[in-house]
């Protein structure tokens, strides 16, 4: 037992060495380093992939050095960047973009090991190897990193120089850099000083605020802008720590100090956040302004406050100008206050179209069932308010109103209304609408019936689609697509795709010749394995219209799996127009991607149906279709018909969509080659020309 | 510099009039607010200047310039061929010759004709001119990724609150490209989440493009800004900054911001963080990883654009129906993003890509690309926004600016 007691500590230190704490396997820090000085060599390569590939692998290894519990490794990197950068052996591998790549992997991976080097580099005669280590240096948190940036600042006189320094030691938050960033307020130039105030603020402890206040008092012009800027920087993160008197003071100082600016809008913004109880006089009084933008604030913030300011509001709303009343209204309903639809109310007759407007408005998002007669009221009587009412019909959050909008529906006078309750009860996504929507699919009005179909196809369900038939049947042939799509729709939202004609399956049972015909048609474009048994029987039915229907509906399937029917009827068709809708079919279906068909059948299906083709136009399209199977047996299928003049230019297109798959036509060079030279000699059309040399070469 | 007059205090009336009828009427304008040729009286338009004129810069500004309620005045960009290109288009747009051209933002930040401006510079300026922009007082709509670290995006929300003004991201697809997946996802139509799968492009790495000189008409040193000093290269120029962390965080916050943004959003997440990211390792963690408090895995990969898994289902994929769904935040307005922003500046209300919840989105991806960089899991604190006991890592959350140039 001492025995294990002893050992064991050790063996898991020499284990923790060995793998880093994500299970890889720590290198060798001299082997990093050798693969670091191999990677270095290749950074000046001539060649732009070698430089890349370096690149890459040399900044791996960096950030992989810098992941906890590796910090010796990645010191040891850290010095030999270092010292990489202080010693220019070549100088032709001593490029400013090398040095650059250099400094930015300090950037990553500096510690205080590279911190001497880093502060030499501060001095470097190139401006933009002295700002990659004045970041490099500002990203090393160790203090003596921070030393080097000071000692720098208040050596330099270089303007650019300084304005970097300062930027990193803001970003630094270091409190140890205020007394250095507060002599540089002194700086006559302007850069430096707003450099210097930004730093400050984001140190942001008691002295550096300090600095500013006192800086702002002296300051005119932009300088003083970015002062107050600051100061309003400050206030908000009193405010954010719950400091609120203290925030509200300073924001108030900054929005009496100036005069329309941005500063005075935060300011007055950053008031009325931190006023606590006396924020609703607030936003009265910026509501009584003459100055639109200091309305926008006070209309900002009401979005945002608490409930309990709006009693006040409330009460003090109708002494307000008419322009605010209306303004408050339309915030009480953005900001959907319950609490204010009494008042509300009181303003949908108000003479004022803006205000009349605003309440309308927010009846639509405060309101209950109780509002929408009055919205019906206001939609049939006062046609310059109409589509506000319209709008707010459709928005106001309470069921019961979808009851009293069904009711006017049913009895509305005009077709115009009939127009508006369908819209609003569809927006409402009402589906106790949907029987009242049926009896409006077959109205006289084809607007009204075009409208009532689209509510349908979204909001009517599986139990509706015998109701639907029905309409389907009432509706002229030349309107019967958009009764057949929402039939389709709602079809559609069935999970089970197998099932998804089950619907409509069930009518078919018990539906006479002529309703069976018009069923087909829809089956057809909703497809499943229930629907195929049906069509399967179908196309052996003595009824011609029955069998014609069936051969329609396959035809117009949406996926490839009636391939095998569809070859069927092309060949035993009862009819020569079934036989070449069938004919057509199979080639559009055949390559229609189906989890159990390889390309190879897809293929055979494609030269069995070009076995049955006798007219170019159908020759055409298989040749077009074979353009999705991906095989080389698909390039000696079309291969032949180069030499058609018929159909050769879609053979040629065929030959070049397929080649333009590298994953194809690279391993097999050897046939598209030949059948690419022969395209060059073929055609005359150099963007065919084009494309087939650039297969040949490979790019 | 010619510079527009305006007085940018306009009457009480007019300013109740923007607010009120765009929020109560967002589809009409108050007839007595509208001047000729369909547009809003001049007085009552948004003035705004476009800083950044490359592709998506301009893409964005021709956006801008459809909606009635806004007057381009100025275009701005270090590169001459682009601000002349975009001034050219602005003045073709309106048939005038009133927008005037800067090489340099703060020009156009010191104009008090300027009530608003669009940021489309590659990331590593977004930062600095969208807080420049708040101290000016104008309302600013930023592209995404709205920043280039962790700290710049913080600075973005300080800054916005500060001033009070209105800041919104520029990713259109996290309502634009999912729907209704996210009031789906929301309204408990997979019950409750568990996972997400989110699919974009990688970290960015060191730029190692060779020199080449300096064309006439580029402003490079501009260009470059806070960003660490490098040779000229024409690409950077031509929008193919991505790949380079000193200017952006790769495919992992391009196209991250969107749909990360979206799977935050749809999840309800957008105003928080993980608190743990942990990198593939080729043995038990097959992709990189956040874990959230709340106890979703969100994933950087998979086979969609964004999978969702819930108790209940999965989006793409089987899951119950629900119809009658949650409200969720939308944008205001018309005119999709850019419209809420116009929307926003009139009424002052919060956009739908507030900066908050942009900078959360950057934030995901930003911690993915350190997590990828490094190697190494991390622990994150959303609330105060540090990584816990890894001094090395945090190194990364602020990178420093090149003089002059630093957060304020």
């Amino acid at each position: 037992m001492t025995r294990y007691s002893k050992t064991f500590p050790i063996l898991l230190i020499t284990l923790a060495m060995v793998f880093c704490p994500h299970g890889h396997l720590i290198a060798n820090p001299p082997d990093d380093i050798k693969k670091l000085e191999d990677l270095l060599t290749q950074l000046s390569s001539d060649s732009s992939a070698e430089r890349q590939a370096s690149q890459l692998a040399f900044e791996k290894i960096c950030l992989a050095l810098t992941a906890v519990g590796r910090d010796t490794e990645r010191r040891s990197a850290s010095r030999f960047i270092a010292e990489k950068l202080n010693t220019p052996i070549d100088p032709a591998a001593q490029s400013i973009p090398r040095n650059l790549f250099l400094l930015r992997q300090l950037e990553r991976i500096g510690g205080p090991e590279s911190v001497p080097v880093l502060s030499r580099l501060l001095e470097s005669d190139d401006p933009h190897v002295q700002d990659g280590a004045r970041r490099a240096l500002g990203a090393i948190a160790d203090p003596s990193a921070g030393a080097a940036l000071r000692a720098t600042l208040e050596a330099t006189s270089n303007a650019m120089l300084r304005i970097g320094i300062i930027n990193s030691l803001g970003g630094r938050t270091d409190p140890e850099n205020v007394p250095v960033l507060e002599k540089q307020l002194a700086s006559t130039n302007s850069e430096v000083f707003r450099a210097c105030v930004n730093s400050l603020v984001t140190i942001g402890t008691d002295s550096a605020v300090t600095a500013i206040r006192l800086a702002h008092r002296k300051t005119e012009g932009k300088n003083r802008d970015c002062t107050a800027d600051a100061l309003l920087r400050h206030a908000d993160r009193l405010a954010g720590s719950g400091m609120e008197k203290a925030a509200f003071d300073v924001y108030l100082e900054i929005g009496n100090s100036f005069e329309h600016s941005p500063l005075r809008l935060a300011a007055l913004r950053g008031q009325l956040m931190t006023a606590g109880a006396k924020a609703p006089d607030l936003v009265l009084s910026n509501l009584r302004s003459d100055d639109q933008q200091v309305m926008q604030v006070a209309i900002g913030y009401v979005r945002d406050m608490p409930e309990s300011g709006i009693p006040e509001l409330l009460t003090a709303l109708h002494q307000l100008p008419g322009e605010s009343q209306a303004l408050l209204i339309f915030a009480f309903g953005n900001r959907r206050t319950t609490s204010a639809i009494e008042t509300v109310r009181q303003y949908l007759d108000y003479e004022d179209p803006h205000i009349r407007a605003a309440a309308l408005t927010a009846i639509g998002s405060i309101g209950d069932a109780g509002d929408a007669k009055r919205l019906l009221q206001v939609m049939k009587t006062k046609p310059d308010d109409r589509s506000d009412a319209v709008k707010s019909l459709a928005t106001i959050r309470d069921d019961r109103v979808d009851l009293v909008l069904i009711d006017e529906l049913a009895n509305a006078q005009t077709d115009e209304d009939r127009l508006a309750f369908i819209g609003i009860l569809n927006q409402r996504r009402s589906t106790s609408a949907v029987s009242e929507f049926l009896k409006q699919a077959i109205s006289k009005n084809n607007q009204v019936r075009q409208r009532a179909i689209g509510a349908l196809s979204r909001l009517a369900s599986e139990s509706d689609v015998s109701e639907l038939m029905v309409v389907h049947s009432a509706t002229a042939d030349e309107e019967r697509d958009s009764v057949e799509k929402a039939i389709v729709s709602v079809c559609q939202r069935i999970p089970s795709t197998d099932g998804q004609a089950d619907p409509l399956l069930k009518v078919f049972e018990v539906a006479d010749s002529a309703t069976r015909v018009r069923i087909l048609r829809v089956l057809g474009r909703i497809g499943g394995k229930h629907a195929q048994g049906v069509i399967e029987d179908s196309l052996k039915s003595d009824d011609a219209d029955i069998c014609d229907a069936a051969v329609v509906a396959l035809a117009n399937w949406p996926d490839g799996s009636v391939a095998e029917q569809l070859l069927r009827v092309a060949r035993e068709g009862q009819t020569e127009a079934q036989r070449l809708r069938a004919l057509r079919s199979l080639a559009r279906v055949c390559v229609l991607p189906i989890p159990e068909r390889s390309f190879q059948e897809q293929l055979e299906f494609l030269k069995q149906a070009m076995q049955l083709a006798t007219r170019k136009e159908e020759i055409n399209l298989i040749i077009d279709r074979a353009k999705a199977v991906r095989l080389v047996a698909t390039l000696e299928f079309v291969a032949p018909y180069l030499d058609d003049p018929d159909v050769r230019d879609n053979a040629i297109k065929t030959v070049l969509a397929l080649a333009h798959h590298q994953d194809l036509r690279e391993p097999n060079r050897a046939e598209f080659a030949p059948v690419l030279q022969h395209i060059l000699q073929l055609t005359e059309d150099s963007k065919l020309k084009e494309r087939a040399e650039q297969y040949l070469q490979n790019r | 510099m010619k510079h527009l007059q305006k007085n940018t205090f306009q009457s009480r009336r007019t300013f109740v009039k923007a607010s009120v009828s765009a929020a109560a009427a967002p589809f009409i304008l108050r007839a007595c607010a509208w001047g000729g040729e369909g547009r809003p009286a001049a007085s009552s338009r948004i003035t705004m200047a476009t800083i950044g004129t490359g592709g998506r810069g301009t893409s964005d500004m021709r956006a801008f310039l459809n909606i009635p309620e806004v007057q381009m005045v100025a275009v701005c960009d270090p590169v001459i061929a682009h601000r002349e290109r975009a001034c050219e288009f602005v003045n073709q747009h309106y048939g005038t010759k009133d927008c005037s051209m800067h090489n340099d933002f703060r020009e156009v930040l010191a104009r008090d004709d300027i009530d608003a401006v669009l940021i489309g510079t590659p990331d590593h300026w977004h930062a600095l001119i969208t807080i420049a922009a708040c101290k000016q007082g104008k309302d600013v709509f930023c592209e995404k990724p709205e920043s280039l670290t962790i700290a710049d995006g913080r600075a973005m929300v300080t800054a916005a609150r500060r001033y009070g003004r209105v800041v919104s991201g520029g990713s259109q697809r996290v309502l634009g490209d999912y729907g209704d997946i996210p009031r789906l996802v929301r309204g408990g139509a997979l019950g409750k989440i568990e996972e997400v799968w989110v699919n974009c492009g990688g970290p960015s790495g060191e730029c190692d493009l060779p020199e080449e000189p300096v064309p006439k008409g580029v402003d490079w040193d501009l260009w470059l800004g806070p960003a660490p000093w490098r040779p000229f290269h024409s690409s950077l120029l031509r929008g193919q900054f991505r790949p380079y962390r000193d200017y952006s965080g790769g495919g992992m916050t391009d196209w991250g911001a969107h749909r990360f943004g979206a799977a935050m959003f749809a999840s309800g997440l957008h105003e928080t963080g993980p608190v743990e990211i942990i990198p593939p390792n080729g043995v038990d963690v097959p992709l990189l990883t956040f874990r959230f408090a709340e106890g979703v895995n969100m994933y950087h990969g998979g086979t969609t654009n964004i999978t969702y898994k819930g108790s209940e289902g999965q989006i793409p994929g089987l899951h119950p129906p629900m119809l009658k769904t949650v409200e969720i935040e939308g944008y205001k307005g018309r005119g999709g993003i850019f419209g809420d922003f116009i929307h926003c500046v009139q009424t002052r209300e919060r956009p739908f890509r507030d900066i908050e919840i942009a900078h959360r989105a950057a934030t995901v991806c930003h911690l993915g690309n350190i997590a990828y960089w490094l190697n190494r899991p991390l622990r994150w604190d959303p609330n105060t926004e540090t990584i816990i006991g890894d001094p090395a890592a945090s190194r990364w959350l602020n990178r420093p600016k090149r003089t002059p140039w630093a957060l304020s």
